[in-house]
Order: structure tokens, then C-alpha cells, then sequence
């Protein structure tokens, strides 16, 4: 919680462009954040390059940051997925495609749920448990790592329309379950 | 399509966020969120549902030069003096880029406090210049030990936004935040101090101002934006 109002303050005074609170920002986030770019991107540089494109944009957005929006954690994190989204994309024709068994993903993602530290977290994750293990797997490869539809077809060797139908359900019953 | 439907809105909105929409059809939902604020607020709530889940990632050291790089494209002065990962404590942090500007802190305390006040020499009283990153003083309290009230006198009348409030907090280095409670833009306001308050003045190293919601803020330590800081100063 005392972290969650240190980046809060140094988010604030980023906002009125503090360069030393920028960098304190930087030392207590930057490697959280370097390692869900990491995830996404699996290559050292690639990934170095989104957390700076990220962070140069978080020095810029900062002032769009309310306590309303949630944790100061994942607004930055969802600054860092997407500009990693983005280099992923442009470079993702280079990269070889490998196939994937759904059950394997499920015994590796299924772990993460245990370091969820925020009650927002463990509710989502109960909500997560509620969908079926193979939609499960599609969305939170898609978001861990970044994969479209396209490929979770192709490496799970799945039809494109199912693969949507998983995640757009799985989405939907994710949000009535946070609902109730 | 019927960007208007709200069970496509919520689909679109999530696939956004989780990444699976993309290409052509990502800038497309981009341009129209653009311009569309109740889009934006589904966009937002689905960051802050999904973004819980970077909590599951455990982290990784960075390497020296990307922050090197990054003061270099904001065109920061290279000035190493605090290396980033090297920092203990939060308020620790806090107080040591606070410090970097008591020298125009205490300027403008002392020629606030002559401005503002009877030049009669006075003792036993810590004072605060709450001021803007920007440099401008809004506030001046005055803590005073002898008679055990505190003033917060206005410098300058600040906005404050509808629904809002401006809460006063005292920071002990390496503490949490005490209040002591909300404070007027544009009205000055005398408070007594409980002995036990008096104590903690006397060991505070700074004062902020915190944006509440109304009533002031609902979990007893700052939510909201901090605009205005100060460095507390014996006299």
C-alpha cells in the first residue's frame, strides 16, 4: 500500500515535470515493468527499447494518471504492453512460430496466479478459474505474451473461429463474474 | 459496423486491451475512442481489470544504459547524482529531491513571513511554505508551539476542482503521512494542536497538500494528487 502512494506521489510530481521524481519513478518501477516487456518481446533489446519508449511516454502522460484509474502499477504496465504490443507486431514475421499444447500452458500460467498480491488481482484470477482450462489459456497467452488470434490458431492448431469464439466469450464471462 | 452496439463496444474494448486486436482495426477503434469519452472509460476499465495481472510477473533488473537513453530523449541535464536502483525507502526518496529545492523554499518562507506578518522576532514556531512544482507559494502554516494552534495562511487563493477537497498532511521521514485534515483555497484557518500533534510537528520534515474527494480522503492516507509540498522549517 506505501508503495502504491510512493508512485502515486512521484507520478504526481512527474506530472508537473520533476526530473528527480521522474527517476525515483524509474528505480521503483522500471524493473517490474522491464519484465513484463520481456515476456512479451522474449529478446533483451527489443524489450529494452519498449520499457524506454515507455517510459518517455509515461514522462509525457503522466499528468493523465488518477488515483481513479486504478493502481499507478498497472497503468504503467499497460504503458509498457502496448508499446511492446507495437515493436512485437512490426518485428513478428521474423520470429519462428513453434506449436503449443494447450494443457502445458495451463501447468505453466497456473502459478502465476499465486503472486497476484491485489485484491482487484485475486478477484480476476477466481474469474479467470471459472472459464474452461482452454479458454483460459488462449486469453492469458494473449495477454502474457502477446499472441493474435492468428497464432493461437496456428500453434494450437485450432480453427481461427474458435479461437476467437474462446476469447470473446471467456472475455464476457470474465466481466459478468466481476460484476456479481 | 455498429460501433454504437454496447456488447460490441465491450468486446472491441477488451480484445483492445488484451492485445488480439490489431493491425488495421486496432487504429481504427483508436481513432474512434479518440473522440468517443464513455469508449475510453470501457477502454480504462478494462486496463485497470486486466493490468492486475502484470502483478504475476516477477520482476527483472534492468540494464544501466536504458535509463542513460531515456534522460537522453527527454533531454534531461545528464546529472548523475541519484543512480536510479540505488534508492531505499520511499520518503527517504521523497526528502532528498524535496531538499534540492530548500534553498528557494526558504527564500520564500523568509520573505513570505516578512511580507506577511509583524517583523517582530518570534521563537518556538515551525513553519511551512506549501508551494507548486512551479515554485509559487499557496499556503503558509504555522505551527505554534507555545500556544498550541496551528494557522494556514493563504499566499495565493488556489482552485480547487468541484467534489474536491485540499487535505494537509505531515511526513516524518520513513513514516506514513499524518493528516491533519482539509484546508481552505482561499480562507485562512486556525486549528489547536493536541500535545501529541505538537510532538509529531516537531519531528515532521515536511508538509503536503493532497487532493481529496470531498470529505476528505476515505482510507486516512493521501489518494489523490499531490500539488503542493513544503519543507518544515524551525524558527
Amino acid at each position: 500500500m506505501s508503495d502504491q502512494i510512493a508512485l502515486q506521489t512521484l507520478l504526481a510530481a512527474t506530472a508537473r515535470k520533476d526530473e528527480q521524481a521522474f527517476n525515483k519513478l524509474y528505480s521503483l518501477a522500471s524493473a517490474n515493468l522491464y519484465a513484463v516487456a520481456l515476456r512479451i518481446l522474449k529478446k533483451e533489446a527489443a524489450a529494452q527499447d519498449a520499457l524506454q519508449e515507455a517510459f518517455v511516454q509515461i514522462w509525457h502522460r503522466a499528468v493523465d494518471f488518477h488515483s481513479d484509474k486504478g493502481s499507478p502499477m498497472a497503468w504503467m504496465a499497460t504503458i509498457v504492453r502496448y508499446r511492446s504490443l507495437d515493436i512485437l507486431r512490426k518485428q513478428k514475421k521474423m520470429l519462428q512460430v513453434d506449436d503449443i499444447d494447450l494443457e502445458q500452458v495451463d501447468a505453466e500460467l497456473g502459478p502465476l496466479g499465486k503472486l497476484l498480491e491485489s485484491d482487484m488481482a485475486q478477484v480476476l484470477w477466481q474469474c479467470l478459474q471459472e472459464l474452461n482450462d482452454k479458454q483460459r489459456s488462449v486469453i492469458l497467452m494473449a495477454f502474457y505474451d502477446g499472441l493474435t488470434h492468428d497464432e493461437l490458431a496456428e500453434r494450437t492448431t485450432t480453427p481461427l473461429g474458435t479461437i476467437k469464439s474462446w476469447i470473446r466469450r471467456g472475455l464476457q464471462s470474465v466481466k459478468g463474474c466481476l460484476e456479481r | 459496423m455498429n460501433y454504437q452496439d454496447p456488447e460490441l463496444r465491450q468486446t472491441l474494448a477488451a480484445e483492445y486491451v488484451l492485445g488480439t486486436l490489431k493491425g488495421r482495426a486496432r487504429l481504427r477503434f483508436e481513432k474512434l475512442a479518440a473522440q468517443d469519452a464513455r469508449l475510453r472509460q470501457i477502454i480504462s476499465d478494462w486496463e485497470q481489470k486486466l493490468g492486475t495481472l502484470h502483478e504475476g510477473i516477477p520482476p527483472v533488473d534492468v540494464p544501466e544504459h536504458v535509463w542513460k537513453s531515456i534522460q537522453k530523449r527527454l533531454g534531461f541535464g545528464l546529472s548523475d547524482h541519484v543512480k536510479p536502483g540505488l534508492i531505499g525507502s520511499i520518503w527517504n526518496s521523497l526528502m532528498v529531491w524535496r531538499s534540492l529545492t530548500t534553498a528557494a523554499t526558504l527564500a520564500l518562507m523568509f520573505a513570505a513571513y516578512l511580507n506577511l506578518f509583524a517583523p517582530t522576532l518570534v521563537v518556538n514556531q515551525y513553519i511551512a511554505v506549501l508551494q507548486t512544482e512551479q515554485q509559487q507559494a499557496s499556503w503558509l502554516i504555522k505551527s505554534d508551539l507555545k500556544n498550541k494552534q496551528m494557522v494556514v495562511h493563504i499566499v495565493n487563493e488556489q482552485t480547487i476542482p468541484l467534489g474536491k477537497a485540499f487535505e494537509l498532511w505531515m511526513i516524518k521521514e520513513g513514516d506514513k503521512p499524518i493528516s491533519l485534515g482539509l484546508i481552505s483555497p482561499d480562507q485562512q484557518l486556525s486549528l489547536p494542536l493536541s500535545d501529541e500533534l505538537l510532538e509529531k510537528i516537531k519531528q515532521a520534515n515536511v508538509m503536503a497538500v493532497s487532493i481529496e474527494p470531498a470529505g476528505g480522503s476515505p482510507t486516512g492516507q493521501p489518494t489523490g494528487p499531490i500539488p503542493y509540498t513544503g519543507v518544515v522549517s524551525k524558527i
